[in-house]
């Protein structure tokens, strides 16, 4: 059986479902905003072995019957947190998140992602150093809470700047105008990272195990994904990259515990590739919906050859 | 410079402040809560953290001044911000100084005890399947455990340990797992209190083996040692006085120290008579609170000392 975790209204789970069902697969569609009425879950580990059993609605099935897990997100239910502190200092309180996430990181099973993974990406500098060492190359970059400091890079960078967030949250990419360099006094209430643009086409690289599909993005929106907010036309094709740097995108994949990745790069006019970060939850139907790329029956396949 | 990282309330963090004034090293402490009110900070990437500074007080502090940082801090504390910002910017720039904090530690390239490692969770134990197999390559044994909402589960459980356990909410999802308090229960009350706890959310047991119970705390090459009593009723609120480990499981525990990548670390041990030692808990942000005052001594001289001269270990 396969357990995919995620919101059921999200085109991605949609996509895989039916790859599932035309595949005859016997899998599980969890959502767990359905928790606690629709679904309960109890494990226990006694020496090496590993048991409990999962309900979601009118199924049970046995921890042990669970032959691969894909992880799209772990949607929280929607109501008022309680604090219980009388245990835990702790300020944040989903039981069910906590034990999901906790059972799916040690499943020794196919799992795509394991969240302790997917977690390199809250912080991007983080990331960037992981990524530095598996031989891309990382764009210039500047964290600040200091205007002065800021406005030097834009300096020393000739206005060629963009700037994002630090963590994974509302990561849109813009581009640094001179007008910016009037609000930078801003940057004191949050660390904000500034990066030197690279000049050259995004390619969106998705890795799924040892297989590699590479997308090239030609637009001249500074970030392609909401090229549509400003009417920038954004092509996307698939592309074939040098074996080398489709080595190393599996390799940083590995190297950050993952089995699928979403990889950003920028191929210069000089044929240099930069990495600006590594998605461990790629929407890739977007991409494949340009290209024709098979991605999600490759992840369907993965996850297959685990139950056969 | 040393520089200590959190908030004074902690035990940790205060001590080793006062310590190092006293010893005249040259000391700067640093609250992440209050990092956007009276801190600034600027790095730059790819490449080391040298040109990178932090100002506090209205000094600037070349990172390359850093000889040694100790870490306090976890992903849950409240920081300090503009009362009128909405929940969401709160959030989001609560995500941004977290982010921030994380990226730097781990790019300065003093010793930082101990960096944040993201994903990297050691409360409970058995989260983590690198930390489980640690463990077992270091020659611990994990006490049984269950995760669950369910009574009927839970009380048979209990039964199964013979009513000895430790009682945990499930809850927190940070990558520094935090000070975990864990209850223990035992008996008729210990079934009591697991009925009291379950509600909707599961609740996390695990059995406590009978045996000597210490906590072990490493500092860098320096181990100490604490353990109340031989018996396994032995009050959980008495201090622990420092005791001798045999070699044998000194070598265990700082191994495993080793391989976690932990500069400063809390072990809690069950060893029973002629066995392996049982791992209850592991905590990479260490509470000696529980320790007698001669042995924190022992502990913040250890902690300061590593601070002071870890650098040029580092370094060289």
């Amino acid at each position: 059986m396969i357990l995919l975790v995620g919101a059921l209204a999200d085109s991605l789970m949609a996509y895989i479902c039916t790859c599932l069902i035309a595949k005859k697969a016997d899998f599980i569609p969890m959502d767990a905003r359905h928790y606690p009425e629709q679904l309960d879950l109890t494990w226990e580990r006694e020496g090496d072995n590993l048991q409990g059993a999962l309900r979601y609605g009118k199924r049970e099935v046995a921890i042990t019957d669970i032959r691969a897990v894909y992880l799209r997100q772990i949607t929280f239910p929607n109501r008022a947190p309680q604090v219980d502190t009388a245990y835990h200092g702790v300020a944040f309180d989903n039981g069910l998140a906590w034990s999901l996430t906790a059972l799916i990181d040690i499943l020794p099973i196919l799992v795509i992602n394991r969240p302790y993974a997917i977690m390199s990406n809250m912080s991007k500098p983080y990331q960037q150093r992981i990524i530095a060492m598996s031989g891309f190359r990382t764009p210039r970059t500047l964290i600040t809470t200091q205007p002065g400091d800021a406005a030097q890079f834009y300096k020393d960078c000739q206005g060629r700047v963009i700037y994002k967030s630090v963590s994974d949250q509302r990561s849109i990419v813009n581009r640094m105008t001179s007008e910016d360099l009037k609000r930078l006094e801003q940057v004191r209430c949050c660390p904000t990272q500034f990066q030197e643009c690279i000049a050259g086409n995004e390619v969106r690289v998705h890795t799924v195990g040892k297989q590699v599909f590479a997308s090239e993005i030609v637009t001249d929106a500074v970030d392609y994904r909401y090229a549509w907010m400003n009417d920038t036309e954004c092509r996307i094709r698939g592309i074939e990259l040098p074996d080398e740097i489709a080595e190393r995108c599996v390799r940083l994949t590995t190297d950050l515990g993952l089995v699928i990745s979403g990889i950003d790069l920028r191929k210069t006019p000089e044929g240099e590739y930069y990495c600006f970060e590594v998605n461990p939850t790629p929407g890739f139907n977007y991409y494949q919906a340009f290209t024709g790329q098979r991605i999600g029956e490759a992840l369907v396949e993965l996850l297959c050859n685990e139950t056969s | 410079m040393i520089l200590l990282l959190g908030c004074l309330q902690d035990l940790c963090v205060r001590q080793s402040y006062q310590y190092l004034q006293q010893d005249e090293a040259e000391v700067s402490h640093m609250e992440v809560s209050r990092l956007l009110k009276d801190v600034g900070l600027c790095w730059s990437l790819p490449g080391p953290t040298t040109d990178g500074s932090f100002t506090i007080d209205g000094r600037q502090i070349p990172f390359s001044k850093l000889t040694g940082v100790l870490a306090r801090f976890t992903l849950w504390e409240p920081m300090e911000m503009d009362p009128e910002l909405s929940k969401e910017d709160h959030d989001y720039i609560f995500q941004e100084v977290t982010a921030t904090v994380v990226g730097l530690l781990n790019a300065l390239d003093c010793r930082v005890v101990n960096r944040p490692r993201l994903g990297q969770r050691y409360s409970p134990i058995y989260v983590h399947p690198n930390t489980m197999r640690n463990l077992d390559l270091c020659g611990f044994r994990l006490p049984d455990m269950i995760v669950t909402a369910r009574l009927e589960q839970a009380l048979s459980f209990y039964r199964r340990c013979n009513q000895r356990a430790y009682l945990g909410i499930a809850s927190g999802l940070g990558i520094a797992s935090g000070p975990l308090r864990w209850k223990q229960i035992e008996g008729k009350a210990g079934s009591d209190a697991l009925q009291n706890a379950l509600g909707p959310k599961p609740i996390y047991l695990q059995a406590l083996p009978v045996g000597q119970r210490l906590q072990v705390f490493t500092i860098g090459q320096t181990l100490l040692a604490g353990g109340s009593s031989l018996s396994p009723t032995a009050s959980e609120e008495a201090p622990l006085n420092q005791v001798e480990l045999s070699c044998a499981l000194q070598t265990r525990c700082l191994r495993l120290a080793r391989i976690l990548g932990l500069d400063f670390m809390q072990i809690h041990l069950v060893v029973p008579k002629d066995e392996e030692p049982y791992c209850i808990d592991i905590q990479e942000l260490p509470d000696y609170g529980i320790c007698n005052s001669s042995l924190q001594n022992c502990i913040v001289t250890a902690l300061a000392g590593l601070l002071k001269t870890g650098a040029q270990e580092v370094r060289k």
